[in-house]
């Protein structure tokens, strides 16, 4: 089986950006930009792609949800929080390829026409947070975060969140409470964060 | 300590810290040194059992591995 997400566990240094942009890295971000949210979206939708939340919700939808006539503003939020038993997958990840995040990331911002991204990271996995956050500022030194990315016009600032040890805010309505200084304590749906996520905002 | 941990030797890891250190969970050592929380689930579960000293994820433990651990720790300071 072909190694995708996987293909730089074991090489040295995979963590650089020098070495992610050495085997393609963020490409896909450059072509994103170019698309327009509604080809991106399209395109991840055709794919098949899927979360690996447990519920495996088909990507491309869950995009789709976010109405395109809110006002804004828009967040998107990165679920890091890894708290299912059994499941390490996040900190893979991020242990080996830090800079396919930020480029997930980036790109799902784009494509709901989000500027403003959280990673929210699990309060143990200090180490990683770590990681992701100079991951995110090699990023932003190339000119693939921040104001007008790569003079597409698009504004893109990514923050790293911890949490602070609790299980449930893995779950997304929680995870939001969190995020926003709260009680990590579920909120009742509907209204589903696609239309009112953080802040009120859609996520 | 849920499942993966439980079932790839946390429970004999348990029972060694206990008694190295003398003290339960929830509890520190008469020195200071060392107190002993009990967590949910670390997200290492490929590398079970594991436990997190300060910031720092200790994984891949037997109490000979644990005690090699503490007793730098020990000797550290």
């Amino acid at each position: 089986m072909e190694a995708v997400l996987l293909r730089s566990r074991g090489a040295a240094d995979s963590r650089s950006i020098d070495a992610y942009l050495s085997v393609g890295g963020y490409e896909g971000w450059k072509k994103a930009l170019t698309m327009g949210p509604a080809v991106v979206i399209k395109e991840v939708s055709d794919s098949g792609l899927r979360g690996r939340g447990g519920a495996g919700f088909p990507t491309g939808r869950k995009w789709n949800l976010v109405p395109q006539d809110h006002p804004g503003p828009r967040y998107l939020i990165c679920n890091a929080d890894e708290s299912e038993p059994g499941t390490f997958k996040d900190r893979e990840l991020i242990e080996h390829d830090p800079h396919e995040v930020v480029e997930g990331v980036a790109i799902s911002a784009y494509a709901i026409n989000a500027h403003t991204a959280y990673i929210y990271i699990r309060g143990e996995f200090v180490r990683w947070a770590a990681v992701l956050e100079t991951a995110i500022q090699e990023a932003r030194t190339r000119g693939l975060l921040g104001k007008n990315v790569l003079g597409s016009g698009f504004d893109l600032e990514i923050w790293m969140h911890r949490g602070a040890g609790s299980y449930i805010c893995g779950e997304e309505t929680a995870l939001i409470e969190s995020l926003e200084g709260k009680r990590g304590f579920p909120r009742l749906k509907p209204p589903f964060p696609a239309a009112v996520g953080s802040s009120a905002s859609p996520p | 300590m849920t499942l993966t941990c439980a079932v790839c030797g946390g429970r004999e890891l348990v029972t060694y810290i206990k008694e190295r250190l003398g003290i339960s969970f929830g509890e520190t050592t008469p020195d200071g040194r060392f107190q002993l929380v009990g967590v949910q689930c670390l997200g290492a579960c490929g590398s079970a059992p594991v436990v997190q000293i300060n910031d720092e994820y200790c994984e891949n433990l037997d109490p000979v591995r644990l005690g090699a651990i503490l007793d730098k720790l020990v000797e550290g300071d």
